[in-house]
């Protein structure tokens, strides 16, 4: 029946146009609710924290200083993904063969890679093969990680959004509003990152971060009631000490975290007769005044 | 530290794209005050001991923070009075 046709051609039309529709939306939710990023140049352009430093300097001068800032360097400008990339269970035989299975260490040291395609894996890893630092310290936990893709997770982020402290109507700069994310201030938020043991979603699984686990599992459960921002972004300090390249600061805080008591006997032991020991017994005791154990990694 | 495997077998393994699990954890914990007692026997006879306990962190093999330092002189000739 000619009419029939007409209809269950209009409804597969339909169909199709609804699940192009929602496929679409599915690629603007990925990456605060943008479009997919198609290239490695891309990605740095959208995430280039260097937008907000006009209005922002004095927190952009100290986040500069942190780990977040170089969060693909280890210490003194080691780019660590090499070794992983040419030798073990994530190496490839040529960077062109890279994927983003290749990088589940994103999903906290640049986890807006992992909302890009393939391509983009490929590039980076031909950066990282060729050692070019320039490029691969530009790659890093910025402002619009923390402040738009990671900053709520009992919604996805509203595209065109900004989250902080405190919602804001007239936002200068490309982004307009900003709305407050309670969630920012929980320690949760910084778990999402600072990790609680294997990630299982990935294959082979790869474990990291574990501190998270230790607030909650060594601390929480004792009876610990301050959070991470408590000790690691007093007065919105965005530098998040320690800062293992400033030796003096880091052994500041340690020194401030573990106390130490020292106490020394000197005697003779007598265990029988005839028998003698002459000896010191050294006695140290540590204790640990952070938030959870070290140390940890 | 923690110490952890590949959980394929009990051999300690370095670097997280092959850890799985914690299999030993020696690490400092919060509200757990650790312990050390180090016996140094003294096989000949001596007037003083200078004892010195340094706290250090080790970022890496080669690189270590120094934290805190202890040091005491004690006396000892007294301990080998029955010699």
């Amino acid at each position: 029946m000619p009419g029939f046709a007409g209809s269950k051609k209009t409804l597969a039309l339909g169909v199709l146009g609804a699940a192009l529709l929602l496929w679409g939306a599915g690629l603007a939710w990925a990456g605060g609710g943008q479009a997919q990023v198609k290239s490695l140049a891309g990605l740095l352009e959208r995430y280039d924290s260097k937008r907000c430093q006009e209005c922002h300097g004095e927190i952009y001068e100290q986040w500069s200083r942190s780990h977040h800032a170089r969060s693909l360097m280890g210490l003194d400008g080691f780019s660590f993904m090499s070794k992983y990339l040419r030798k073990g269970p994530l190496a490839v035989k040529r960077p062109q063969d890279a994927t983003l299975a290749n990088f589940p260490c994103a999903k906290c040291h640049l986890p807006q890679l992992l909302t890009a395609g393939d391509q983009v894996a490929k590039e980076l890893a031909e950066v990282i093969w060729r050692d070019d630092k320039a490029v691969v310290g530009r790659l890093n936990i910025g402002c619009l990680v923390c402040h738009q893709d990671k900053a709520v997770v009992h919604h996805r982020p509203e595209p065109g959004v900004l989250y902080g402290a405190k919602a804001l109507q007239d936002h200068e700069g490309d982004v307009k509003t900003v709305r407050r994310s309670a969630f920012m201030s929980s320690p949760a938020f910084c778990g999402q990152c600072h990790g609680m043991g294997p990630n299982f979603e990935f294959t082979p699984p790869v474990q990291c971060a574990t501190l998270y686990g230790s607030y909650l599992h060594g601390y929480v459960a004792d009876g610990g009631s301050r959070t991470c921002l408590d000790c690691h972004m007093s007065g919105k300090d965005h530098t998040f000490p320690p800062d293992f390249s400033d030796r003096e600061g880091t052994a500041k805080l340690y020194r401030d975290a573990l106390p130490m008591e020292v106490q020394a006997l000197p005697y003779t032991f007598h265990p029988r007769h005839g028998q003698y020991a002459p000896q010191v017994v050294v006695g140290v005791t540590i204790r640990n005044r952070a938030g959870h154990r070290i140390p940890d990694g | 530290m923690p110490q952890c495997t590949d959980s394929l077998g009990p051999v300690m393994v370095l670097g997280p794209d092959r850890k799985l699990g914690i299999i030993r954890d020696t690490t400092l914990q919060p509200f757990r005050p650790k312990h050390e007692k180090f016996v140094i026997p003294l096989k000949k006879p001596c007037l003083e001991l200078t004892l010195r306990v340094r706290l250090y962190y080790q970022l890496r093999p080669g690189q270590e923070i120094l934290l805190r330092q202890w040091e005491k002189k004690v006396p000892v000739s007294r301990l080998f009075a029955n010699k």
